[in-house]
């Protein structure tokens, strides 16, 4: 694959995750409790460690050096104290967007594929994430981490790098799982961020999810869809063919069909609601031919823990 | 053959497949439609629906109608409808065709030929034999007609109208010929006109079967124009009337017509143009047209506006225009006095105009006359004024002149009455002087004549004054008594000179309106028919251009015969002797078809033959084609809707996307924006040296080639050196010098214009140019050239020989162009201050003057040649050094300054002309010239 085809589809990429973050307030990861991580941020550990704002005074001792004596408050008492500062890190946010060959769909070439917007949508909290200070964990199609937590500006970069490689390259190979298993992909209590049509089976999708929600990572799950996939708006005789290799059926009045298939749909989602709700995760909608918008601004508050 | 109203089936038995359309129905109703495939990723919500919800698809209803309907145009197709059928005619037996192609055929032809082949058609879609009958063939030897496929029939002839009438009689033993046994249908596509033998054939035909006869609508009855005649105007000497009589074929009932006869010359202009009418059930009608006599003269043809037919042309043939003059003179033969006989000055007058025989009156009059000119002025003897009386009634003019004999009323033919005696003017023994013309009267057809100033008359019979004398004066003299009367007699006239024809009396018969008054009276007068001007009664005419039916005029083909000048009145027009104009240029006649026509009748059928007209006979349609055309559009729009309904046509198809549009509109505009640029200048182009060419656009100065190599460098280098310093110090940017052969063989003028100086270099050792190359030089200089000669003659100069043999060259080459004188150059001509304000043009040489064009200073132009022997190229040559090629004599390197600004000015004023001489900018000069 050439560079420059990639190099302005990241461009373009990034262009618009900035429209879409544009007129946001910088994202902090609302957390009781803070995955570890040595890097600075805004999250006060309750403890002292490296930061900014005063944590205790504690008397002096033979290990601490002399600099870090505060003498003015060692003025007003007889001992010597030395300072204490508050350990405040930054939180761990994980990404995943699901690329699938089911994601590569739209139903109308004035639609962006459901990938793309996945994409988009990540790539702008990615920007919030970075200017609130939070650190930021890639994580491939499969799950895995692409390279370790990073933060700033660097981190938009390797993420819209990431992205454009996923969603120029080649399709899902024949075996790959419908849904990752993020085995050991993030840090105990970080938080993770997940886009994806989810529309593989409900006991598929826990079943990944699992490892997941043990670790006490706080998630939230965005779904992706088209507004074809969510009114089936066909009619006549059609043959549906699976994109990922799941078959093919053929209905014959598809307008019959319709409300069927919108019952299952309205099921499925329940259900993933269920799931999410049982592990204190949120749960988000977003169709294509919406502005990303709207589902940006509640998984925002769902981030920072917003509740009116 | 199924008949159903006006449709008719020819297969009628595919019509059954109608029947299986109710099956073809169901089956298509029944039949799910084609699947449309598309990619769904939430299909595994898809699996499982319940089958008791599910209902099977149908081809949506108008799809259905569609499919229905192409299957039902392809069995209506194939079945081979034909509208309009003529029932009844499907008969068993040969099928008679006649058609008349006559010349009351040619104005509604293309009906006539639609009927015939309309029939032909329908006897080729029967399979019926058909012979086909014209009754007016092209030649008498054509071969019988026989009974053939129909097919066949209508590409073996190839029928046009004929400008003769039809032969009935012929066609009915044509047909007898034939021996057909009944029952036999025909049709007769007739043009409606009675001839010998119609009714016997319509009979044969009725006899043999159904007879349909297909006609013409009653308005479009044909029409026959007769030769008009002339007679005079009443009233009015110079115009005349043409009486014109049309006839038509008409019955009671028919309503009335017009129509639009025209008057055209030889060259078809309009001359004159007169309404007839037809009363209702008329057959005939007149009509006058007043034209003047002098377009009366010039008219070649009368034909009807619109009705193009023989019938209705009449050619007017050279005895139309036709005036003999005879003068009748009383000098006995033998005797002959020129300058003083009386018939002289009237026979050089009109001789060159008109054909003039001289001779006695008894003579003269055996013969049509137009103009009779009596010159010696006389009395008419009793036994002549009867004879006279009766050819001038017939519209003979006579024309009279004055003479000492003609003395008071002396005979009836005269137009006014005389008063004995006379008087002189200006004589020796007279008070007054000799009197001169007045303009010429309201009435005269003399007005328009000028009249020079040196015509005097002396000597005058005068007329008696009479209350209608004004009105038969057409000349008069200053104090109004008049000098030539005329009265008319019938349809002819008498036309008295009050003076003699000889010089005796007046100056007029020396003046050129004596010759202009002369043509104006034989214009006026009117032509004869007679014989030719020759005698050639027994002369055979050939053909000279012949009317085809449609009234226009054509070459004679190779089988005309040519016609015995007297079987021409009576002949009758055929395929042997078409109409038109036979005998030679000058003097043909007309052999017109009119004539020989006779009355014209409506032709009668036999009650039992059924008549339409050519409006009412709908022509046989077959609706096979249309009908399996439209399933075959109707089919593919079938094709793209099941495309489109099973979404397989693209979303995007490649001509839309922009740029591949742009890019192809762009370069389909370049292409023809080419082409249109290619088809521009494919024009010719005159073979010019390329270089030459490339100098229009880039202009350059060119010098001569000298023959010398060493003095060709020397002028390139020079001129190399004055264009590069041009396009320092000044605003002409010139291109390369370029060097120019005057002894090539292909130079022309255009190889040197485009440079506006050209510099000459002349030595002793100078070819001279061939003649040709030195037209072309002289054709430059006068297209506003400049040519520097520079042929210095020094001692010691560059290429020179002895001195004085340059300036020997430059005589010699000088010669032979054509310049105004030369002069030296004055000190303030436009060359010492177009540019640079110098005193002089010094080259190598300071001292030798400039000759300059004489009067070139104030001349637009300017002068054209610039003649010096200063030297100019060697002093401004480089060599490749860049230093100077040659000292300059004797001033240094400031006369090389000079020279160069002597060549910048001389480079100039090639450009700009005199454009420095203007006063405007004499200021300026001035005041550069004082500091």
């Amino acid at each position: 694959m050439s560079v420059a085809p990639r190099h302005e589809d990241q461009h373009r990429l990034l262009l618009e995750a900035n429209a879409v973050a544009a007129g946001m307030p910088p994202l902090l990861v609302a957390a009781r409790r803070i995955a570890a991580s040595v890097t600075l941020g805004s999250h006060g550990r309750r403890r002292a460690g490296v930061g900014d704002s005063f944590w205790q005074f504690r008397p002096y001792s033979k290990d601490d050096t002399p600099q870090a004596i505060d003498w003015r408050q060692s003025a007003k008492f007889d001992q010597v104290y030395v300072r204490e500062r508050e350990w405040v890190a930054a939180q761990t946010a994980g990404l995943w967007c699901d690329t699938s060959a089911s994601m590569r769909y739209r139903s109308s070439p004035k639609l962006p594929t459901k990938a793309e917007r996945a994409a988009v949508m990540m790539l702008a909290l990615a920007e919030l994430l970075v200017d609130g200070g939070e650190r930021i964990i890639v994580l491939s199609n499969e799950g895995r981490p692409q390279r370790s937590a990073t933060a700033g500006r660097l981190a938009i970069a390797h993420l819209a790098d990431a992205m454009t490689a996923d969603l120029s390259g080649k399709k899902a190979m024949n075996n790959a799982p419908e849904m990752p298993s993020f085995a050991g992909a993030l840090p105990r209590h970080s938080t993770a961020v997940l886009f994806s049509d989810f529309l593989a089976p409900v006991n598929v999708i826990a079943e990944s999810l699992r490892t997941l929600m043990r670790t006490g990572i706080k998630g939230h799950m965005i779904q992706v869809l088209d507004p074809a996939e969510e009114t089936l708006p066909f009619s006549g005789r059609v043959r549906f063919v699976g994109l990922e290799q799941e078959g093919a059926t053929v209905i014959d009045r598809t307008e019959d069909a319709r409300a069927q298939y919108m019952q299952k749909l309205a099921a499925h989602r329940s259900a993933l609601r269920d799931l999410a709700a049982s592990a204190g995760w949120s749960f988000g909608l977003h169709h294509t031919d919406h502005s990303p918008q709207f589902a940006m601004a509640a998984l925002h508050n769902a981030i920072t823990g917003f509740r009116r | 053959m199924l008949n159903l109203g006006f449709i008719s089936f020819a297969a009628p038995w595919v019509l059954a497949a109608a029947a299986a359309l109710p099956l073809v129905w169901l089956l298509l109703r029944l039949t799910p439609p084609a699947v449309t495939q598309i990619d769904f990723p939430a299909i595994r919500l898809l699996f499982d629906l319940d089958p008791t919800q599910r209902t099977t698809a149908h081809t949506p209803p108008w799809l259905l109608i569609l499919r229905i309907a192409i299957l039902a145009l392809v069995i209506l197709g194939l079945a081979d409808p034909i509208l309009n059928f003529r029932r009844g005619d499907a008969a068993q037996g040969p099928l008679i065709v006649v058609f008349d192609n006559g010349w009351a055929s040619a104005p509604t032809w293309a009906a006539r030929q639609q009927a015939l082949q309309d029939t032909l058609d329908g006897a080729e879609r029967r399979q019926q034999p058909v012979v086909l009958l014209v009754t007016a063939p092209a030649s008498t030897e054509a071969p019988a007609p026989k009974l053939q496929p129909a097919a066949d029939a209508a590409r073996a002839q190839q029928i046009v109208p004929q400008p003769w009438s039809t032969d009935r009689a012929l066609a009915l033993k044509q047909l007898q010929a034939l021996k057909l046994s009944s029952p036999a249908s025909s049709v007769w596509i007739s043009d409606g006109v009675e001839t010998p033998g119609a009714r016997e054939l319509a009979a044969a035909l009725a006899g043999l079967g159904t007879l349909n006869v297909i006609e013409g609508e009653a308005t479009d009855a044909p029409l026959v124009q007769y030769p008009p005649e002339r007679s005079a105007a009443g009233g009015d000497a110079i115009a005349s009337n043409v009486n014109l009589k049309l006839a038509r074929v008409a019955t009671r009932a028919t309503p009335q017509s017009g129509a639009m006869v025209r008057a055209l010359d030889s060259d078809a202009q309009v001359l004159g143009r007169t309404p007839v009418t037809f009363a209702p059930g008329a057959t005939e009608a007149t009509a006058v047209m007043a034209l003047p006599s002098e377009l009366a003269n010039r008219v070649a043809r009368f034909d009807v506006d619109g009705l193009a037919s023989a019938a209705t042309t009449v050619l007017a043939d050279d005895q139309w225009q036709r005036r003999p003059v005879g003068i009748a003179s009383a000098s006995i033969d033998g005797i002959t006095a020129p300058l003083l006989e009386d018939a002289y000055y009237i026979e050089e007058a009109l001789g060159p105009f008109a054909e003039v025989r001289a001779g006695s009156l008894d003579e003269l009059l055996q013969r049509p006359l137009a103009v009779m000119v009596m010159a010696g002025g006389g009395r008419i003897l009793d036994a002549e004024v009867a004879r006279l009386t009766s050819w001038i009634e017939n519209g003979g003019m006579l024309v009279r002149f004055a003479g000492p004999r003609l003395d008071g009323n002396v005979d009836p033919l005269l137009p006014v009455k005389l008063r004995g005696g006379g008087r002189t003017l200006g004589g020796a023994m007279s008070w007054s002087t000799p009197a001169t013309l007045a303009p010429f009267p309201e009435n005269s057809p003399f007005r328009g004549l000028t009249i020079p100033d040196d015509i005097t008359v002396e000597s005058q019979v005068l007329a008696e004054p009479s209350a209608d004398l004004a009105g038969k004066t057409w000349v008069r003299l200053k104090d109004g008594t008049p000098l030539v009367t005329a009265q008319r007699h019938g349809q002819g006239m008498v036309v008295l000179f009050h003076v003699t024809a000889t010089p005796e009396w007046s100056k007029l018969p020396l003046s050129g309106l004596f010759v202009d008054m002369l043509r104006r009276l034989v214009d006026i007068s009117q032509g004869v028919a007679g014989g030719p001007s020759e005698d050639m009664s027994n002369a055979v005419l050939a053909p000279y251009s012949l009317i085809d039916a449609m009234g226009r005029l054509t070459t004679p083909g190779p089988m005309v015969r040519p016609i015995p000048t007297r079987d021409l009145a009576g002949a009758v027009p055929g395929p042997k002797t078409p109409p038109g104009l036979y005998g030679r240029a000058g003097a043909t006649r007309a052999l017109n078809l009119s004539p020989a026509l006779g009355d014209l009748a409506p032709m009668e059928f036999p009650v039992s033959a059924a008549r339409t007209s050519f409006s009412g006979v709908a022509s046989e349609r077959a609706m096979k084609p249309w009908l399996l055309t439209l399933a075959l559009i109707l089919l593919l729009a079938d094709l793209f809707i099941s495309f489109a309904l099973r979404r397989l046509i693209p979303e995007r198809m490649p001509l839309t996307r922009a740029p591949f549009l742009r890019g192809g509109m762009g370069a389909l505009m370049v292409m023809i924006v080419l082409s249109a640029v290619a088809a521009g200048a494919a024009e010719p182009r005159r073979d010019i040296d390329p270089v030459v060419r490339s100098s229009i656009l880039e202009p350059r100065i060119a010098y001569i080639a000298t023959g010398s190599p060493d003095l060709d460098r020397i002028a390139q280098s020079g001129l190399d050196n004055l264009t590069s310093l041009l396009a320092t110090r000044t605003a002409v940017e010139l291109a390369l010098p370029l060097r120019i052969d005057l002894n090539a063989p292909g130079l022309t003028t255009d190889s040197l214009t485009p440079f506006p100086m050209l510099y000459w270099r002349i030595s002793p050792a100078t070819a001279i140019p061939p003649a040709k190359n030195m037209t072309a030089l002289n054709d430059y200089l006068k297209r506003g050239g400049l040519v520097v000669f520079d042929a210095p003659d020094q001692a010691g100069a560059v290429g020179g020989g002895e001195p004085g043999a340059a300036h020997a060259r430059l005589d010699a080459l000088l010669r032979l162009l054509d310049l105004a004188p030369t002069t030296e150059m004055a000190p303030d001509h436009a060359l010492t201050r177009s540019f640079y304000l110098l005193q002089n043009l010094p080259g190598r040489y300071a001292d030798p003057g400039v000759l300059v064009e004489r009067g070139s200073n104030g001349n637009d132009s300017g002068s054209s040649v610039i003649i010096g022997s200063s030297d100019w190229a060697s002093a401004w040559a480089r060599d490749g050094n860049g230093n100077p090629m040659y000292a300059v004599v004797p001033g240094g390197e400031r006369q090389r300054e000079l020279s160069l600004r002597a060549g910048v000015n001389m480079v100039m004023y090639a450009l700009t002309g005199n454009y420095k001489t203007d006063q405007v900018h004499l200021p300026s000069i001035m005041e550069r010239l004082v500091n």
